[in-house]
Protein backbone atom coordinates (compact mmCIF):
# COMPACT_ATOMS: atom_id res chain seq x y z
CA UNK A 1 0.00 0.00 0.00
CA UNK A 2 1.44 3.05 -0.66
CA UNK A 3 1.91 6.29 1.34
CA UNK A 4 -1.49 8.23 0.21
CA UNK A 5 -3.65 5.56 0.57
CA UNK A 6 -2.51 5.12 3.97
CA UNK A 7 -3.31 8.56 4.48
CA UNK A 8 -6.67 8.70 3.26
CA UNK A 9 -7.62 5.34 5.17
CA UNK A 10 -6.49 6.99 8.53
CA UNK A 11 -8.39 9.86 7.62
CA UNK A 12 -11.09 7.98 7.02
CA UNK A 13 -11.18 5.95 10.36
CA UNK A 14 -11.02 9.17 12.03
CA UNK A 15 -13.82 10.18 10.51
CA UNK A 16 -15.39 7.01 10.97
CA UNK A 17 -14.58 7.33 14.94
CA UNK A 18 -15.51 10.88 14.88
CA UNK A 19 -19.04 9.92 13.32
CA UNK A 20 -19.69 6.77 15.66
CA UNK A 21 -18.89 8.53 19.17
CA UNK A 22 -21.55 11.16 18.23
CA UNK A 23 -20.27 12.82 21.33
CA UNK A 24 -18.33 16.53 19.92
CA UNK A 25 -16.37 18.35 22.41
CA UNK A 26 -16.66 21.58 23.06
CA UNK A 27 -14.19 24.15 24.50
CA UNK A 28 -15.78 25.01 27.88
CA UNK A 29 -14.22 27.33 31.16
CA UNK A 30 -16.39 27.32 34.32
CA UNK A 31 -15.74 30.42 36.55
CA UNK A 32 -15.06 30.97 40.26
CA UNK A 33 -17.95 30.45 42.56
CA UNK A 34 -19.87 34.02 43.40
CA UNK A 35 -21.60 33.99 46.81
CA UNK A 36 -24.43 36.50 47.50
CA UNK A 37 -25.39 36.44 50.92
CA UNK A 38 -28.87 38.06 51.03
CA UNK A 39 -30.45 38.71 54.73
CA UNK A 40 -34.74 39.32 55.10
CA UNK A 41 -35.07 42.72 55.58
CA UNK A 42 -35.94 43.68 59.19
CA UNK A 43 -38.99 46.17 58.57
CA UNK A 44 -41.41 46.37 61.03
CA UNK A 45 -44.08 49.06 62.18
CA UNK A 46 -46.21 49.18 65.46
CA UNK A 47 -49.72 50.99 65.02
CA UNK A 48 -49.80 52.56 68.96
CA UNK A 49 -52.63 53.72 70.58
CA UNK A 50 -52.14 55.57 74.00
CA UNK A 51 -54.03 57.85 76.32
CA UNK A 52 -53.11 60.89 78.22
CA UNK A 53 -54.77 61.45 82.02
CA UNK A 54 -55.54 64.57 83.59
CA UNK A 55 -51.54 65.39 84.41
CA UNK A 56 -50.49 64.26 80.92
CA UNK A 57 -49.13 61.24 81.82
CA UNK A 58 -49.34 58.98 78.81
CA UNK A 59 -50.27 54.99 78.98
CA UNK A 60 -50.45 52.23 76.52
CA UNK A 61 -54.30 51.48 75.54
CA UNK A 62 -54.95 48.30 77.18
CA UNK A 63 -57.56 47.92 74.33
CA UNK A 64 -60.10 46.75 77.56
CA UNK A 65 -63.86 47.87 77.00
CA UNK A 66 -64.89 51.25 77.82
CA UNK A 67 -68.30 52.67 78.15
CA UNK A 68 -68.91 55.67 76.39
CA UNK A 69 -71.59 58.47 76.45
CA UNK A 70 -73.12 60.46 73.92
CA UNK A 71 -71.00 63.64 73.76
CA UNK A 72 -68.29 62.27 75.91
CA UNK A 73 -64.50 62.33 74.26
CA UNK A 74 -62.09 59.54 75.45
CA UNK A 75 -58.03 59.98 75.00
CA UNK A 76 -56.80 58.38 72.19
CA UNK A 77 -53.68 58.98 70.89
CA UNK A 78 -52.80 57.04 67.55
CA UNK A 79 -49.49 57.14 66.43
CA UNK A 80 -47.07 54.47 64.46
CA UNK A 81 -43.92 53.85 65.58
CA UNK A 82 -40.90 51.70 63.29
CA UNK A 83 -39.36 49.60 65.36
CA UNK A 84 -37.45 47.54 62.30
CA UNK A 85 -34.16 48.42 60.84
CA UNK A 86 -35.51 49.95 58.05
CA UNK A 87 -36.52 52.86 56.85
CA UNK A 88 -40.06 53.05 55.70
CA UNK A 89 -42.97 54.54 54.40
CA UNK A 90 -46.26 54.27 56.90
CA UNK A 91 -49.75 54.64 56.00
CA UNK A 92 -52.83 53.82 58.46
CA UNK A 93 -56.36 52.29 57.45
CA UNK A 94 -59.55 53.00 59.71
CA UNK A 95 -61.62 50.39 60.41
CA UNK A 96 -64.48 51.65 62.62
CA UNK A 97 -66.64 48.18 63.63
CA UNK A 98 -70.57 48.84 64.98
CA UNK A 99 -71.67 45.48 66.06
CA UNK A 100 -69.73 43.32 63.89
CA UNK A 101 -70.10 45.58 60.78
CA UNK A 102 -66.96 47.48 59.48
CA UNK A 103 -67.06 50.50 58.43
CA UNK A 104 -64.60 53.78 57.82
CA UNK A 105 -64.14 55.46 60.78
CA UNK A 106 -63.67 59.04 59.03
CA UNK A 107 -67.37 60.15 57.61
CA UNK A 108 -69.15 57.40 59.86
CA UNK A 109 -72.27 58.86 62.08
CA UNK A 110 -70.93 57.85 65.81
CA UNK A 111 -67.83 58.80 66.00
CA UNK A 112 -65.59 62.34 65.51
CA UNK A 113 -62.08 61.69 65.40
CA UNK A 114 -60.53 65.03 67.81
CA UNK A 115 -57.20 67.07 66.63
CA UNK A 116 -57.10 64.81 63.04
CA UNK A 117 -53.66 65.73 62.02
CA UNK A 118 -54.07 67.03 58.26
CA UNK A 119 -50.62 68.65 58.17
CA UNK A 120 -48.24 65.31 58.91
CA UNK A 121 -51.18 63.01 56.97
CA UNK A 122 -53.24 63.42 53.82
CA UNK A 123 -55.80 60.57 53.12
CA UNK A 124 -56.43 58.93 50.72
CA UNK A 125 -58.15 56.03 49.12
CA UNK A 126 -59.02 55.15 52.60
CA UNK A 127 -55.69 55.41 54.01
CA UNK A 128 -53.61 58.04 55.93
CA UNK A 129 -50.77 58.36 54.25
CA UNK A 130 -47.57 59.80 56.05
CA UNK A 131 -46.13 62.36 54.26
CA UNK A 132 -42.29 62.35 55.67
CA UNK A 133 -40.21 58.36 55.48
CA UNK A 134 -40.45 56.90 58.94
CA UNK A 135 -36.44 56.20 60.33
CA UNK A 136 -35.61 52.60 62.26
CA UNK A 137 -36.88 53.75 65.97
CA UNK A 138 -38.98 57.02 65.40
CA UNK A 139 -42.51 57.46 66.14
CA UNK A 140 -44.51 59.21 63.54
CA UNK A 141 -46.48 62.77 64.94
CA UNK A 142 -50.27 61.41 66.80
CA UNK A 143 -52.83 60.74 63.80
CA UNK A 144 -55.26 62.43 66.11
CA UNK A 145 -55.59 62.43 69.89
CA UNK A 146 -59.27 61.49 70.89
CA UNK A 147 -62.60 60.03 70.01
CA UNK A 148 -65.75 61.76 70.92
CA UNK A 149 -69.04 60.04 70.62
CA UNK A 150 -72.50 61.79 68.98
CA UNK A 151 -73.97 63.65 70.98
CA UNK A 152 -77.30 62.93 68.88
CA UNK A 153 -76.65 59.30 68.68
CA UNK A 154 -79.65 57.40 68.59
CA UNK A 155 -80.97 55.71 71.26
CA UNK A 156 -81.36 52.33 69.57
CA UNK A 157 -77.33 52.01 69.97
CA UNK A 158 -76.94 52.29 73.64
CA UNK A 159 -74.77 48.92 74.48
CA UNK A 160 -74.03 49.26 71.15
CA UNK A 161 -70.23 47.88 70.41
CA UNK A 162 -68.33 50.17 68.91
CA UNK A 163 -64.40 48.94 68.38
CA UNK A 164 -62.06 51.58 66.65
CA UNK A 165 -59.41 49.48 65.29
CA UNK A 166 -56.76 51.37 63.54
CA UNK A 167 -54.04 49.62 60.72
CA UNK A 168 -50.65 50.33 60.49
CA UNK A 169 -48.74 49.30 57.36
CA UNK A 170 -45.56 49.87 56.43
CA UNK A 171 -43.45 49.25 52.79
CA UNK A 172 -39.96 49.79 52.27
CA UNK A 173 -38.25 53.38 51.43
CA UNK A 174 -35.50 51.96 49.31
CA UNK A 175 -36.10 51.55 45.59
CA UNK A 176 -39.85 52.48 46.59
CA UNK A 177 -40.69 55.87 44.99
CA UNK A 178 -40.63 59.70 46.43
CA UNK A 179 -43.54 59.65 48.59
CA UNK A 180 -46.03 57.26 50.57
CA UNK A 181 -48.29 57.54 47.79
CA UNK A 182 -46.08 56.76 44.98
CA UNK A 183 -44.70 53.11 46.86
CA UNK A 184 -45.98 49.99 45.86
CA UNK A 185 -45.55 47.03 48.19
CA UNK A 186 -47.92 47.39 50.73
CA UNK A 187 -49.32 44.41 52.99
CA UNK A 188 -52.11 42.47 51.00
CA UNK A 189 -55.42 42.51 53.06
CA UNK B 1 -18.98 26.05 18.57
CA UNK B 2 -18.22 28.62 20.64
CA UNK B 3 -21.76 30.51 20.14
CA UNK B 4 -24.33 27.72 21.83
CA UNK B 5 -22.92 28.08 25.24
CA UNK B 6 -22.95 32.16 25.25
CA UNK B 7 -26.58 31.74 23.58
CA UNK B 8 -28.19 29.37 26.12
CA UNK B 9 -26.42 31.97 29.00
CA UNK B 10 -28.24 34.70 27.43
CA UNK B 11 -31.43 32.71 27.20
CA UNK B 12 -31.39 31.51 31.03
CA UNK B 13 -30.63 35.22 31.82
CA UNK B 14 -33.52 36.40 30.22
CA UNK B 15 -35.81 34.04 31.68
CA UNK B 16 -34.56 35.20 35.02
CA UNK B 17 -35.33 38.98 34.20
CA UNK B 18 -39.12 37.95 32.82
CA UNK B 19 -40.04 35.77 35.64
CA UNK B 20 -38.36 37.93 38.26
CA UNK B 21 -40.75 41.44 37.00
CA UNK B 22 -43.19 40.98 40.08
CA UNK B 23 -40.17 42.81 42.19
CA UNK B 24 -40.98 41.86 46.37
CA UNK B 25 -41.32 44.52 48.33
CA UNK B 26 -40.71 44.21 51.96
CA UNK B 27 -43.64 45.31 54.23
CA UNK B 28 -45.11 45.13 57.68
CA UNK B 29 -48.79 45.23 59.24
CA UNK B 30 -50.35 45.99 62.43
CA UNK B 31 -53.58 46.78 64.11
CA UNK B 32 -54.86 48.29 67.53
CA UNK B 33 -57.98 47.96 69.52
CA UNK B 34 -59.93 49.94 71.27
CA UNK B 35 -63.24 48.81 72.15
CA UNK B 36 -65.85 51.44 73.66
CA UNK B 37 -69.68 50.09 74.51
CA UNK B 38 -71.99 52.99 74.33
CA UNK B 39 -73.77 53.87 78.09
CA UNK B 40 -77.13 52.51 78.45
CA UNK B 41 -79.64 53.82 81.03
CA UNK B 42 -81.76 51.11 82.08
CA UNK B 43 -84.36 51.21 84.96
CA UNK B 44 -86.86 48.68 86.66
CA UNK B 45 -89.81 49.92 88.59
CA UNK B 46 -90.83 47.35 91.27
CA UNK B 47 -93.59 47.57 94.39
CA UNK B 48 -93.26 44.39 95.98
CA UNK B 49 -95.99 45.01 98.56
CA UNK B 50 -98.57 45.72 96.18
CA UNK B 51 -100.90 42.97 95.77
CA UNK B 52 -102.65 43.50 92.39
CA UNK B 53 -104.70 40.22 92.77
CA UNK B 54 -106.32 41.44 95.75
CA UNK B 55 -109.60 44.16 96.17
CA UNK B 56 -108.67 47.20 96.88
CA UNK B 57 -112.21 49.05 98.14
CA UNK B 58 -111.90 52.42 99.00
CA UNK B 59 -113.47 53.44 102.44
CA UNK B 60 -112.47 55.67 105.50
CA UNK B 61 -108.39 55.02 106.93
CA UNK B 62 -108.27 52.06 104.21
CA UNK B 63 -104.66 51.19 103.54
CA UNK B 64 -103.03 49.11 101.14
CA UNK B 65 -99.77 48.68 100.81
CA UNK B 66 -97.70 50.00 97.58
CA UNK B 67 -93.99 50.88 98.03
CA UNK B 68 -92.58 52.01 94.60
CA UNK B 69 -88.93 51.89 94.05
CA UNK B 70 -86.45 52.44 91.30
CA UNK B 71 -83.48 50.18 90.33
CA UNK B 72 -80.44 51.36 88.11
CA UNK B 73 -80.19 48.16 85.83
CA UNK B 74 -78.18 50.17 82.96
CA UNK B 75 -74.33 50.71 82.83
CA UNK B 76 -74.57 54.00 83.72
CA UNK B 77 -75.11 56.16 86.45
CA UNK B 78 -78.52 58.00 85.80
CA UNK B 79 -81.07 60.70 87.13
CA UNK B 80 -84.34 59.34 87.98
CA UNK B 81 -87.88 60.38 88.38
CA UNK B 82 -91.52 58.59 88.66
CA UNK B 83 -94.96 60.20 87.43
CA UNK B 84 -97.77 59.22 89.35
CA UNK B 85 -100.94 59.55 87.48
CA UNK B 86 -104.17 59.61 89.24
CA UNK B 87 -107.23 59.07 87.34
CA UNK B 88 -110.98 60.47 87.86
CA UNK B 89 -108.67 63.27 90.31
CA UNK B 90 -111.37 66.11 91.27
CA UNK B 91 -114.29 62.85 91.75
CA UNK B 92 -111.40 61.04 93.99
CA UNK B 93 -110.46 64.59 95.55
CA UNK B 94 -113.80 65.50 96.17
CA UNK B 95 -115.04 62.40 97.95
CA UNK B 96 -111.99 62.44 100.18
CA UNK B 97 -113.42 66.01 101.63
CA UNK B 98 -111.38 68.17 98.72
CA UNK B 99 -107.27 67.20 99.71
CA UNK B 100 -104.96 67.05 97.34
CA UNK B 101 -104.34 63.62 96.93
CA UNK B 102 -100.31 63.66 97.44
CA UNK B 103 -101.46 63.12 101.16
CA UNK B 104 -102.83 59.77 99.87
CA UNK B 105 -99.13 58.34 99.06
CA UNK B 106 -98.71 57.18 102.75
CA UNK B 107 -95.00 57.84 103.56
CA UNK B 108 -93.86 59.87 101.19
CA UNK B 109 -91.46 62.80 102.96
CA UNK B 110 -91.67 66.11 101.18
CA UNK B 111 -87.75 66.81 103.07
CA UNK B 112 -87.11 63.44 102.00
CA UNK B 113 -85.18 61.97 98.66
CA UNK B 114 -88.34 62.16 96.47
CA UNK B 115 -89.23 66.07 95.48
CA UNK B 116 -92.37 66.83 93.77
CA UNK B 117 -91.10 68.86 90.75
CA UNK B 118 -95.16 69.53 88.78
CA UNK B 119 -98.57 68.21 89.46
CA UNK B 120 -100.03 68.57 85.87
CA UNK B 121 -103.87 68.02 85.28
CA UNK B 122 -104.47 66.15 82.43
CA UNK B 123 -107.44 66.31 79.62
CA UNK B 124 -108.48 62.90 80.48
CA UNK B 125 -109.72 63.87 84.16
CA UNK B 126 -106.60 62.44 85.76
CA UNK B 127 -103.52 64.41 87.37
CA UNK B 128 -99.82 63.51 87.06
CA UNK B 129 -97.41 64.43 90.11
CA UNK B 130 -93.93 64.07 89.24
CA UNK B 131 -91.71 63.07 91.74
CA UNK B 132 -87.66 63.58 90.74
CA UNK B 133 -85.20 61.64 93.40
CA UNK B 134 -82.44 64.44 94.47
CA UNK B 135 -79.64 62.04 94.19
CA UNK B 136 -77.74 60.35 91.03
CA UNK B 137 -78.66 56.85 91.03
CA UNK B 138 -75.59 54.66 90.47
CA UNK B 139 -75.48 51.33 88.41
CA UNK B 140 -76.94 48.53 91.08
CA UNK B 141 -78.62 50.75 93.12
CA UNK B 142 -82.35 51.03 94.17
CA UNK B 143 -84.14 54.46 95.60
CA UNK B 144 -85.55 54.40 98.72
CA UNK B 145 -89.56 54.06 98.57
CA UNK B 146 -91.81 56.76 96.97
CA UNK B 147 -93.96 56.08 99.72
CA UNK B 148 -95.49 52.76 101.81
CA UNK B 149 -99.28 52.49 101.30
CA UNK B 150 -101.87 54.48 99.53
CA UNK B 151 -103.88 55.27 102.78
CA UNK B 152 -107.37 56.78 102.70
CA UNK B 153 -108.40 59.87 104.66
CA UNK B 154 -110.80 59.24 108.29
CA UNK B 155 -113.38 60.95 106.59
CA UNK B 156 -114.57 60.29 103.14
CA UNK B 157 -117.82 61.18 101.67
CA UNK B 158 -119.14 57.91 100.97
CA UNK B 159 -122.67 59.76 98.94
CA UNK B 160 -119.33 60.93 96.68
CA UNK B 161 -117.58 57.89 96.83
CA UNK B 162 -121.15 55.86 95.41
CA UNK B 163 -120.62 57.97 92.11
CA UNK B 164 -117.16 57.16 91.86
CA UNK B 165 -116.49 55.22 88.73
CA UNK B 166 -116.39 51.11 89.53
CA UNK B 167 -112.37 51.39 89.49
CA UNK B 168 -110.07 53.87 89.40
CA UNK B 169 -106.42 53.31 88.83
CA UNK B 170 -103.09 55.05 90.58
CA UNK B 171 -100.69 54.09 88.03
CA UNK B 172 -96.67 54.61 88.23
CA UNK B 173 -94.29 55.25 85.83
CA UNK B 174 -90.32 55.65 86.18
CA UNK B 175 -88.24 57.75 83.74
CA UNK B 176 -84.51 58.03 84.20
CA UNK B 177 -81.61 60.33 81.95
CA UNK B 178 -77.51 59.42 81.79
CA UNK B 179 -76.22 61.64 84.62
CA UNK B 180 -73.23 61.59 83.08
CA UNK B 181 -72.94 65.47 81.20
CA UNK B 182 -75.69 66.98 83.49
CA UNK B 183 -74.42 69.73 86.23
CA UNK B 184 -77.98 68.48 88.34
CA UNK B 185 -81.46 66.45 87.77
CA UNK B 186 -83.25 69.76 86.59
CA UNK B 187 -80.90 69.91 83.93
CA UNK B 188 -80.69 66.43 82.83
CA UNK B 189 -84.69 65.92 82.62
CA UNK B 190 -85.17 69.55 80.74
CA UNK B 191 -83.02 67.60 77.90
CA UNK B 192 -84.90 64.34 78.87
CA UNK B 193 -88.13 66.21 78.09
CA UNK B 194 -86.89 68.12 74.80
CA UNK B 195 -85.91 64.48 73.29
CA UNK B 196 -89.32 63.39 73.49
Amino acid sequence: MNLKKKTVLLIAALCILALVGGTAAYYTATSDVAVNTVKASNLKVEMMMMQEDGDGNQTPVTGDDAIINPGETYSRIAMVKNSGKETAWVRVKGDLMVNGDTISFVDNPYITLEDLNVDDWVWESGYFYYKKPLASGETTTPLFTGVTLAQDIDNEMAGAQINLQPVAEGTQVKHNGSSALEADGWPVE
Amino acid sequence: MKKKPIIAAIAVLAIVLIAGSSIAYFNSKDTADNVFTVGHVKIELTEDEWKPDEEHIISSNASFKKNPIVENTGSNAAYVRLRVNVTDYDLISEACGGIDLKSLFDGWDPDGDWEVVSEEPQADGSKDYVFRYKNILHVGEKTEPLFNAVKFPTKVNMDKIMELPETFDISIKAEAIQAQGFEDAEKAFEAFDEQQ
